[in-house]
């Protein structure tokens, strides 16, 4: 469904990411894994179009979105929720809301209403607290609502960028349930982690991203078995570096 | 009492005009972080839009005023796209586009120099010359016609940006780009547009306020300087500042011209004093921004 092939990216002079390919199936959940400084938050970047690509290919559902601007990418159906979200603070919950769904394509039973309904069935807080200024929430109220405000379009594809940083247990269970519901219903996801606990539980495969490459691609059950996970990264990155 | 009161009608519009001024620096500001200076040449290039469309192409008054925007609208979208877009995609620097402009600023000029001669030209306004009295408030027909316009142009955009989808994205963009464009906010068009708008409004500001004295190149550099202290004065951060600091100042200004017992010649200082002022003092204009991110 989202193949990445080759792919390139980074700022200025410095290269991020240096030639990576990387598969996401329709329906399947894979976890993009690596530590800080990896190039996990580029190629996000780089798949959605807001930072520029130096070469390689991004296809989705066979169309080719290499080039395109970012507001074509969200309309094609790939949605990237953020790393540190992004909300718009001044806005209320539910003109964050709305504009997510600025590229809904109306039609088959979708309407902006139909979505509001969906986003705060799954995450009743974001009902309660509709009519407030979104700067005002919470931590963990503003990664439901970028999330949720990601899912107003409907996207095929859900890009989830470290969403769980900084927040306190027991909302990280609440979002990792949201998530669990969203799989269930058949989305596409590939979660961006650095924390291999939650990672290896919610997806069911995973790429271990170190230095801009990809390193591993195994089955999250295979790597949970793994007997140096404490120190997958640091051995990986020595085993790359030798 | 009675000149004071007249002075305050008269203050009233120009403040409109200031207002409207700074209303279109702030179109391009919010959403592109680029100062525009040449709003002011937008300005007098309407008003000479506005006089050879009704001088020469007959057309009356109130309807030269739209058809001057929708020209300046024209000339900013193509300012946009053939000065500052090439420069943005090529990656260029922060100042690089406000460089550009304030070259365009010097091309506009002149290019109305050598098309006209340094003359004066009037421009009558819709409602022709006459004064009316409210009671004790007393002004010319044009005085109240800017007020009424304005105010009437800042409530539009007013419902635009906080009413509307279409002008939520605007301000999603001058929140946060990035978070925008994974909106699906096409950041060209808002910026596009954005030039769009604001030549258009600067051109409604100068065929607004032609008629009060006359048509002329040099109308443009003292409209640059009061739109910009305006939008100092009023704050960056919502639409109504921009209307509010123009008032200020141009209270400020009338004022001092009519009471301080100083020469005239330094009345001109106000609008500078005010902006040095505002800008050591309170940097962020009166009106703040409705929530501290």
């Amino acid at each position: 469904m989202l193949e990445v092939r080759g792919l390139t990216a980074g700022y200025g002079s410095v290269q991020v990411i240096h030639g990576l390919d990387l598969t996401v199936e329709t329906g399947e959940t894979v976890t993009l894994l690596g530590p800080n400084g990896a190039g996990k938050s580029t190629l996000m970047g780089a798949i959605t179009g807001t930072i520029r690509r130096r070469g390689g290919r991004v296809a989705f559902e066979g169309t080719d979105l290499s080039g395109l601007d970012s507001h074509k990418i969200v309309d094609a159906g790939l949605r990237l929720v953020p790393e540190g979200r992004l909300i718009f603070g001044p806005f209320t919950v539910r003109d964050n809301l709305r504009l997510g769904a600025l590229k809904l394509h109306r039609g088959d039973g979708r309407s902006v209403e139909e979505r509001f309904e969906y986003v705060y069935d799954l995450f009743p807080r974001l009902k309660e607290r509709s009519g407030q200024l979104a700067g005002t929430l919470s931590g963990g109220e503003q990664q439901m609502l970028a999330i949720g405000r990601a899912l107003m379009s409907s996207p095929r594809v859900l890009l989830l960028d470290e969403p769980f940083l900084g927040l306190a247990p027991m909302v990280v269970q609440e979002i990792r349930s949201a998530l669990e519901a969203l799989q269930e219903l058949g989305l596409t996801i590939l979660l961006v982690e650095q924390k291999l606990d939650i990672a290896l539980a919610v997806a069911r495969r995973a790429y271990v991203l170190i230095k801009g490459q990809v390193v591993l691609e195994s089955s999250t059950e295979d790597m949970a078995k793994m007997d140096n996970l404490n120190t997958l990264y640091f051995d990986l990155a020595e085993e790359s570096a030798a | 009492m009675a000149d004071l009161l007249e002075l305050l009608v008269s203050a009233t519009a120009s403040g409109c005009v200031y207002g409207l001024i700074a209303l279109a620096y702030l179109l391009v500001l919010r959403p592109t972080g680029v100062i525009n200076f040449a709003s002011g040449e937008w300005a007098m290039m309407g008003a000479y839009a506005a006089y050879v469309i009704s001088d020469a192409g007959g057309l009356p008054p109130i309807l030269a005023i739209p058809a001057a925007a929708l020209v300046l609208a024209i000339i900013g979208w193509l300012t946009e796209w053939l000065t500052v877009r090439p420069l943005v995609e090529r990656g260029a620097g922060h100042l690089a586009p406000i460089l550009a402009l304030l070259g365009m600023l010097v091309i506009y000029h002149q290019v109305v120099l050598l098309s006209f001669s340094e003359d004066q030209y009037p421009l009558d306004g819709p409602f022709g010359f006459g004064r009316i009295e409210f009671g004790l408030l007393a002004g010319s027909y044009q005085d109240f016609f800017i007020v009424g316009a304005t105010i009437a142009i800042f409530i539009g955009f007013w419902l635009f940006f906080e009413r509307t989808v279409w002008g939520r994205s605007f301000e999603a963009v001058a929140i946060n780009r990035r978070a925008a464009a994974l909106m699906g906010i096409n950041l060209r068009m808002v910026t596009a547009l954005s030039f769009a708008g604001a030549a258009a409004i600067a051109a409604t500001a100068g065929v607004l306020d032609s008629p009060r004295g006359s048509v002329e190149a040099n109308m443009s550099l003292p409209l640059a300087v009061q739109g910009f202290s305006a939008l100092i004065i009023g704050g960056i951060n919502r639409v109504e500042g921009a209307l509010l600091g123009g008032i200020v100042l141009a209270f400020a200004e009338d004022l001092t011209r009519r009471y301080a017992p100083i020469p005239s010649g330094l009345a001109l200082g106000v609008t500078p004093v005010l902006l040095i002022t505002f800008l050591l003092v309170l940097p962020n204009g009166i009106l703040r921004a409705k929530e501290a991110k």
